[in-house]
């Protein structure tokens, strides 16, 4: 006998059902590119970091000047990568994902292996509106590049470089480092410093800092003969015999203290505030540096580590999303962004190193740079040719290498670790999650 | 007749002064509609954003999905992978850490703080805004305010420190006094809301006890414990709910913006585990099982509350 009771447990249940079937299917993104992508519509519509924003409103009414009747809109992703991926799904259910997305090194793989992302090799094969592979510099095309396809164009050749704070060299008496200096000078000068301004002063940032920047530590993994993932081994390796000299280098300013000290909270001003002599950072950084510093101030190169480029770098990238109906706008956009003197002439007094090879060596980046720091121009034409990129990763054990890193860190600066037992058990975890 | 069925009689005559003709169904359906509409708007937002989020979180607690694809059912595979993630049992330890170290004492501060500004003194007034300043701050803005406060270099702990002559101690990275230095900041956060729902209790306590209590000679502390206390304890069990489900979920936007769950998971509560499950490894099937088990949590903890609160109010 059917009850009331039973009808409404039943109506229930179909609901739930429905609604959960119903929300399942919303969810799912399907994978397959969009159909219409070779359509050269007009409108298009890009998602870019919040900081960039008003830099690409400027390139996109650019464009609109050269290429009439089209509408680019810019707007503004998170910073963060968790925000940033949930932004991504919500545009994606609500069917509204743009049709350029700024797109991660490190969320290349993940965005791709989920079909997000367009492949724009077969384009740029063919030269297709004057854009060329062979145009890039490879170390920064090759962070985009799955497989046989390429999923993106890097925007910006950024490479590791030191600041340097001349007015504390010369109040604390230490000689300004040179070019060619080695990961020894660095330390030395930094405890120099530390040690002449009786602790008021760090010598230097710890470069390393809470471990999420790769570029800080991967030139002196490879360095050692280590790497963080051997792809001809498939395992993590970066705990073996070079890559514990390499962790017990980049940990020396923590371990002996002359460096500033380990903080979850990154403080991003002692080098403006005059409170450390020496900071390792990215170029992107240079302009904010340049707003802020009031005293004497320049740039170097990264030292070399145990005789070998200590510099590493990296770029986002401009992807073309795989549900774009406007592909075709959409690397329209990209070709003129790219150009000598479309996009790039725009950019370049932003602060943007082409990263193509015609652009590093003759871009209006070297004519247009402004006078501090003095060493800008000759830096960053040493770095980029000697930046040493990461290799890729399994894209479903890449989002766990960073925070497996920072345990290391926290286990070894705060607790007392050995170096050899945080990074060996750290590589253990890893190796374990391999599939 | 008690005094209780008087007012009742009293109210009911004066909300229906002409309801005598109808009859008792056409009365019961007019107020059913009425009761509806009203709680409409707020049961749409409630079944929209909580209850229809909840359902499919639990469902997808069924699936391995990582946003992106299609979601695959797996059967209770992930409940599974709970029972084996020690970091899942270390993050909700950090929880219950959360709730013992922050709900106690903002109950206890929060009362003491409602009674003093309860009280008729001079500069009350200033005390009451200055103690409702947290209200307007976010979690953003508190936690950059705290964490200079913590800064062993630049707050004013680490200053206090030097001039004592102490070593500096760097509280947030600190695997033993990070968590209890986000609970203060918690603590100071939750204030407000707790001194406003006390505030309301103290109201309604009637001011004749008081005076009963002055004429049997009961002192401040005595009328304070056996008077005002007593008669809050609605208030109490109300403020003790919501703090609990402030301790368990409102721990993810401070340790993420202070601490980013560390140092050494020390202050990543089950909220934020479930986060990074969720938007770092795309785990979101498995983010779903965590969220499913805080939720149960909540609903035993508030379950609990409410048979200790019958027992002893019977």
């Amino acid at each position: 006998m059917v009850t009331k009771k039973n009808v409404i447990a039943r109506i229930a249940a179909l609901s739930v059902a429905a609604m959960l079937a119903a929300g399942l299917a919303a969810c799912s993104g399907g994978g397959k590119s969009g159909d219409s992508g070779d359509k050269a519509g007009k409108d298009i519509l890009i998602g870019m970091n919040s900081g960039l924003v008003p830099q690409f409103q400027r390139y996109a009414k650019e464009f609109e000047k050269t290429h009439k009747g089209f509408k680019v809109t810019v707007k503004a992703v998170p910073d963060a990568q968790p925000d940033y991926i949930q932004q991504l799904v919500t545009q994606g259910l609500s069917k509204s994902l743009p049709d350029i997305i700024f797109n991660y090194d490190t969320l290349n793989q993940t965005l791709n292996a989920n079909h997000l992302l367009y492949d724009i090799k077969p384009w740029l094969d063919e030269g297709h509106d004057g854009l060329k592979a062979s145009a890039f510099i490879p170390a920064f095309l090759d962070q985009y590049k799955v497989g046989k396809t390429i999923t993106g164009l890097p925007v910006s050749a950024d490479t590791g470089v030191v600041t340097i704070h001349n007015t504390l060299f010369e109040k604390y008496g230490v000689p300004v480092p040179t070019a060619d200096w080695t990961m020894d000078d660095m330390y030395a000068a930094a405890k120099a410093i530390t040690d002449k301004s009786g602790g008021k002063v760090f010598g230097i940032k710890t470069p390393i800092g809470d471990g999420s920047a790769v570029f800080t530590f991967y030139p002196t993994l490879i360095a050692y003969g280590s790497n963080l993932y051997d792809p001809d081994t498939k395992k993590f390796i970066f705990a073996n015999e070079g890559g514990l000299k390499a962790w017990k280098e980049l940990l020396l300013p923590y371990t002996e203290k002359f460096g500033t000290p380990y903080s979850l909270a990154t403080n991003t001003t002692l080098f403006e505030s005059n409170q450390d002599a020496m900071g390792v950072g990215s170029t992107a950084g240079i302009a904010g540096l340049r707003a802020k510093m009031t005293d004497a101030w320049d740039v170097l190169p990264m030292p070399t580590v145990n005789g070998k480029s200590g510099t590493g770098g990296g770029s986002y990238s401009l992807s073309i999303s795989a549900k774009s109906d406007n592909k075709e706008g959409a690397y329209q956009f990209m070709a003129w962004f790219y150009s000598t003197d479309g996009g790039m002439k725009t950019a370049q007094p932003d602060g943007v190193i082409p990263p193509t090879k015609e652009g590093i060596s003759d871009g209006a980046w070297m004519t247009e740079a402004p006078a501090v720091p003095p060493s800008f121009v000759k830096t960053i034409k040493a770095s980029v040719p000697k930046a040493i990129l990461p290799n890729t990763i399994p894209d479903d054990v890449q989002p766990k290498v960073v925070p497996a890193l920072q345990t290391a860190l926290q286990q070894v600066v705060l607790k007392g670790e050995s170096i050899e037992k945080a990074y060996t058990a750290a590589q253990d975890q890893l190796n374990a999650l391999l599939k | 007749m008690t005094v209780l069925e008087t007012k009742r009689g009293v109210g009911a005559e004066r909300r229906h002064p002409r309801s005598s003709p109808r009859t008792k169904s056409t009365y019961r359906k007019s107020d059913a509609v009425s009761a509806w509409l009203l709680l409409a708007p707020a049961l749409i937002l409630f079944i929209t954003f909580i209850i229809i989020p909840t359902i499919v979180g639990f469902g997808l607690s069924f699936y391995e999905w990582n946003f992106f694809d299609t979601p695959a059912f797996i059967g209770v595979a992930n409940f599974v992978k709970l029972a084996t993630d020690s970091a899942a049992w270390a993050s909700l330890g950090v929880t219950l850490m959360f709730v013992l170290l922050g709900v106690i004492p903002t109950i206890a501060i929060g009362f003491m703080l409602a009674v003093l500004i309860n009280a008729n003194m001079p500069g009350v007034g200033v005390l009451r805004v200055l103690y409702f300043v947290p209200v307007v701050l976010s979690v953003a803005v508190s936690a950059v305010l705290w964490a200079f406060i913590y800064d062993p270099r630049q707050g004013p702990i680490g200053a206090l420190l030097r001039v004592l002559g102490l070593p500096p101690v760097d509280i947030l990275n600190s695997d033993t006094l990070a968590l209890p230095a986000l609970v203060i900041m918690m603590i100071w956060l939750a204030l407000p809301i707790v001194i406003i729902l006390y505030l309301a209790g103290l109201q309604r306590v009637p001011e004749d006890i008081y005076s009963a209590a002055a004429l049997d000679g009961a002192g401040p502390w005595r009328t304070l414990w056996q008077i005002t206390w007593p008669n809050v304890a609605s208030t109490t069990f109300v403020v003790a709910i919501l703090q609990i489900v402030n301790y368990v979920a409102s721990s993810l936007d401070v340790s993420l913006i202070m601490t980013n769950g560390g140092p050494l998971g020390a202050t990543t509560a089950l909220s934020l585990y479930a986060y990074r499950q969720a938007f770092s490894n795309q785990d979101v099937g498995y983010a779903s099982v965590l969220s499913v088990l805080q939720l149960v949590i909540i609903v035993a903890i508030i379950g609990l509350g409410r048979l200790v609160t019958r027992r002893f109010t019977r």
